[in-house]
């Protein structure tokens, strides 16, 4: 602080005499001055004073130049698709940014460099994995020099051919998400050594996060495991437990899956074509460790809750190489049992567990959404809720084919289903749906809003809304032909209008990617 | 129309328009869209149907929506949707009546504020009213000027660090006094001392810095007759004196020019937006800042849209700092801007130019231009701006991760504002484009 800030901040009715000079060049244009009034002359000085420094303000010199970022590589998106990608990060879908995504991998474009920052801020996990294929050189270069944006650079180098010692960095200092891929990465080059490191670990983790690596053992799962897997089941957290049985059921030679074998094999019988179920009085103290708490949840029997968990730990194929019958057939032959529910729920969580990896099990997941389809009507409010939930988790383990189909089989009123069931199940299916089956559905709800202007007819539209992104190019144009919606009923002008704001909604997201295909084929073609 | 679509979205008076604009840009929003060489128009379906009409020679724009956002969202979609380049759904024809009108109107409304003022005093009364005005508000400035100078006296007879905790209040009970003596000028300048203040020594620094300055003003007013009579023209515009349009005309110096607009930003001042444009000209490479004012959600009246060029002429403030500026005539419509703007080659070069325009006019706080071959950097957990010669600029503001994008480091031409503590990043030329910052 110079002399007169001092004088200034003190205040010179503290200051006994004249001012002291300087030295400062400003003394120069006041010398000539007068000097009678104190205060007037501080601030004229201390004014000069403010304007010389502004005036003779120097950059600072040392600033180091970074490396600025590499070419590119790949075709930046043109301006058209900046403007498309941008309306699409605008929306709260993120399935509409991620087809972008997707399609622009796939000719290999990459994101503009000024939306960079708004892409890389978004706060949704999808879109940060998404952004990874994408990402220009520029893109990596900016990612680099923000903490923030740490995580985009790290995975991408993992899921590539990161080195061992980059690995093992995250594995110890990254999040629990970026470890479990590290652990994937590890497993599927030498699951041995994945093993190692999460036999290491597993220790220091709490419960969740315990649960969480397990799981990730999935990739490259073999009978060496086993060992570990048995000692996992003797954790102290029953998520942990229930895990480690999963994955050992998994193992069709390991001791467990042995074990839970036999017990299924003590409960099911076929007594002429029909499965009779006949599970213990009591369940043993043994099943706990394999998995199986002790404790039915409110609402189920213990024994029918030792059937649903011990078949859900069985992979469906067994069933058919046990009693030499097909899926359609085993599911009909136990409808009558009084453990019915039981034992389809058990053999349902088992076909959604094991049919990504098994195609003898996926065959069972038609049969079971049949099953569970044909009990809707006469389920109570409760029952319904699950059995919707199921019928959702089939069908979006299904071929797209089998999964229309099985909506299509139902969008006839004749079957008794209720619409508002169906129209739930429809955002469930595989994306993008085949051109026949969107002109089907489409064909449906046009015929339903040009009748009537109720709420069903407003769910139909909302349904279309929600699945605005699963409309495949093929039906573009089929969506974005006028829509004769019917005129509002006195009671249900609220409906009228939100079915009307609902197909605008559609139409507009239809119109955007129809734009974007447009505007990337111009630039592949250019 | 020459106008992108990132230059229609920051016209935007925020992102929510911006984004109900971006909702209206299909064509089945609008009805009866066309276009001529003067303007584009079109109606739209919102509550009711709403004519929208865009001026294309100074993008002035009307709406009949009951909007107070300006512009709204229905001139914002329009706009867009021209500018998506579907030629085919604006068809050139004539403009029917409700545009034509509206048009006419427009330029009447021009011819009649050249014409008011191609003939002084015509609305006042005699002369001598006139004079005996000015005599009066000239008596009460003088006392409003004395009375500044007792209270700047008392601060420093007190010691600024007592007045360092003081509230706005205190800063804004003088502005109030400055306003009531017809000192419209002073009162923002002691308004503004209420951010300034505070109890760290760098803000305590600054602060006795603006007391300085404002030391320095009232003094060269009572010194009027002694200064530079360029200077003393500014000196008064300082005080709070505004410039008719008739003495403009009159006094200022006019250039002819191709103007860049370069940068701009909008500030808030007493309830007042203010909009800070910086345009350079392509052949004169003279730069000029051309302040635009609105009340609260008001439009500012000349829409200036940083990255085009305005070809016209420019009328200077009397003064002799020769930096704040207005169109007078424009030839022509706006265009994209080509080729590289007039700029400083060094950091150093342009910071001599600071020096030059405050040895002028030593009460300026803004001065604009363009860096050419700079590099946006990120170091020591700063952003500067750092020229071919290894000296830097500190960037004002902490998040500059755009301008890091459009540039990736490598060095470009970067428009601003620096204020003498610090380089306000406006917009960039990178290749053939133009980005706002």
């Amino acid at each position: 602080m110079d002399e007169l800030t001092k004088i200034a901040m003190i205040g010179t009715g503290k200051l006994t005499g004249p001012l002291p000079p300087t030295e400062h060049p400003v003394d120069a244009l006041f010398a000539r001055r007068e000097d009678g009034d104190r205060e007037h002359s501080l601030l004229l000085r201390i004014g000069a004073q403010a304007v010389y420094a502004v005036a003779g303000r120097k950059g600072p010199g040392g600033i180091e130049l970074p490396e600025a970022s590499p070419p590119e590589t790949k075709a930046l998106a043109s301006r058209a698709m900046a403007r498309l990608l941008e309306t699409a990060a605008a929306t709260a879908e993120s399935r509409l940014l991620l087809e972008f995504f997707g399609r622009m991998s796939a000719r290999r474009v990459v994101l503009p460099h000024h939306l960079l920052p708004l892409i890389l801020d978004s706060r949704d996990d999808a879109i940060r994995r998404g952004v990874i294929s994408v990402l220009s050189e520029r893109g990596v270069w900016l990612a680099r020099q923000n903490p923030a944006w740490s995580y985009f650079h790290a995975p991408s180098e993992i899921v590539s051919d990161g080195a061992d010692v980059e690995l093992r960095r995250v594995w110890d200092e990254g999040t629990i998400d970026d470890r479990c891929r590290v652990l994937k990465t590890v497993r599927g080059r030498d699951p041995h050594q994945g093993r190692e490191w999460i036999a290491e670990a597993l220790a220091r983790e709490k419960p969740a996060h315990r649960t969480k690596l397990l799981c990730a053992l999935e990739t490259g799962l073999g009978a060496d495991d086993e060992p570990f897997l048995e000692s996992c089941l003797n954790d102290r957290s029953p998520a942990v437990g229930r895990a480690a049985a999963g994955l050992l059921c998994g193992l069709a030679g390991s001791a467990l899956a042995g074990r839970m074998r036999a017990r299924a094999g003590a409960m099911l019988a076929l007594d002429k074509a029909k499965l009779v179920c006949t599970p213990p009085p009591a369940l043993d103290r043994d099943w706990e460790r394999d998995g199986i708490p002790e404790q039915p949840p409110a609402g189920q029997g213990q024994r029918a809750f030792g059937v649903e968990s011990v078949l859900a730990l069985i992979p469906p194929s067994h069933w058919q190489a046990v009693f030499g019958l097909t899926p359609p057939t085993l599911v009909g032959a136990i409808t009558d049992d009084p453990f019915a529910a039981a034992v389809c729920s058990g053999w349902t969580k088992a076909a959604l567990a094991y049919a990504r990896h098994d195609a003898v099990s996926a065959e069972w997941l038609v049969p079971l959404w049949r099953h569970w389809a044909a009990s809707v009507r006469s389920a109570t409010a409760s029952d319904r809720r699950t059995i919707i939930e199921r019928l959702l988790a089939l069908l979006a383990l299904m071929p797209s084919d089998r999964a229309e189909e099985m909506i299509t089989s139902h969008l006839e009123p004749s079957l008794g289903w209720d619409e508002v069931d169906v129209l739930t199940l429809v955002p469930a299916l595989p994306r993008p749906w085949s051109a026949e089956f969107c002109a089907t559905l489409l064909e449906t709800a046009r015929h339903k809003l040009e009748r009537t202007a109720d709420q069903a007819s407003h769910r139909w539209a909302s349904v279309l809304e929600e699945c605005a992104c699963a409309v495949p190019p093929a039906a573009f144009l089929r969506v974005l032909a006028p829509w004769k919606l019917a005129p509002p009923e006195p009671a249900q002008t609220w409906f009228a209008t939100a079915t009307k704001t609902e197909i605008d909604k559609l139409c507009t997201v239809i119109e955007l990617r129809r734009q974007f295909l447009i505007e990337l084929d111009a630039l592949s073609s250019s | 129309m020459n106008l992108t679509i990132d230059q229609i979205i920051a016209m935007a008076p925020d992102p929510s328009a911006a984004a109900a604009g971006k909702g209206l840009m299909a064509a089945k929003h609008w009805l009866d869209l066309g276009r001529s060489a003067e303007a584009i128009w079109g109606r739209c379906q919102g509550s009711s149907v709403y004519q929208v009409k865009v001026d294309l020679s100074n993008l002035g724009y009307n709406c009949t929506c009951p909007s107070r956002k300006f512009p709204c969202k229905h001139v914002l979609g329009m706009l867009l949707f021209a500018a998506s380049a579907r030629e085919e759904g604006m068809p050139l024809t004539e403009a029917p009546a409700w545009v034509a009108e509206w048009l006419q109107k427009r330029r009447d409304k021009t011819t009649k504020v050249f014409e008011t003022t191609k003939e002084p005093a015509a609305a006042a009364a005699s002369d001598q009213a006139k004079q005996r005005r000015a005599k009066e508000r000239s008596e009460l400035v003088s006392d409003g000027i004395e009375r500044l100078d007792l209270w700047l006296h008392d601060l420093v007879r007190v010691g600024l660090a007592e007045i360092a905790v003081r509230p706005a209040s205190f800063w804004d009970q003088q502005a109030k006094r400055l306003v009531d003596a017809q000192a419209p000028g002073l009162a923002s300048r002691v308004a503004q001392l209420a951010s300034a203040s505070g109890t760290s020594a760098e803000r305590a620094q600054r602060m006795l810095g603006e007391l300085g300055r404002l030391q320095l003003l009232t003094h060269a007013y009572r010194s009027l007759d002694a200064i530079d009579p360029r200077l003393a023209l500014e000196v008064r515009q300082l005080i709070g004196w505004n410039v008719s349009q008739a003495e403009l005309e009159h006094d200022g110096e006019r250039l002819d020019d191709t103007w860049i607009v370069v940068g701009q930003w909008t500030s808030e001042q007493e309830r007042l937006s203010v909009k800070r444009t910086w345009v350079v000209g392509k052949e004169t490479g003279r730069v000029a800042l051309i302040l635009q004012f609105a009340a609260g959600s008001q439009p500012f009246a000349d829409p200036l849209v940083a990255g085009e060029e305005q070809p016209g002429t420019l009328v200077f403030y009397p003064g002799a700092s020769g930096q704040r500026a207005k169109f007078l005539t424009r030839n022509g419509p706006p265009l994209q801007i080509s080729g590289r703007p007039p700029g400083h080659d060094t950091i150093d070069g342009f910071l001599a130019t600071v020096a030059d325009a405050l040895a002028r006019q030593p009460w300026l706080s803004g001065f604009g231009g363009v860096l050419r071959d700079v590099t946006v950097v990120r170091a020591r957990n700063s952003w500067w701006v750092r020229d071919q010669a290894a000296t830097a600029l500190p960037v004002v503001g902490q998040d500059h991760w755009k301008a890091l994008a459009v540039t990736g480091g490598h060095p470009c031409d970067l428009a601003g504002e620096w204020d003498g503590d610090g380089w306000r990043i406006l917009g960039a030329f990178v290749g053939a484009e133009h980005w706002s910052l």
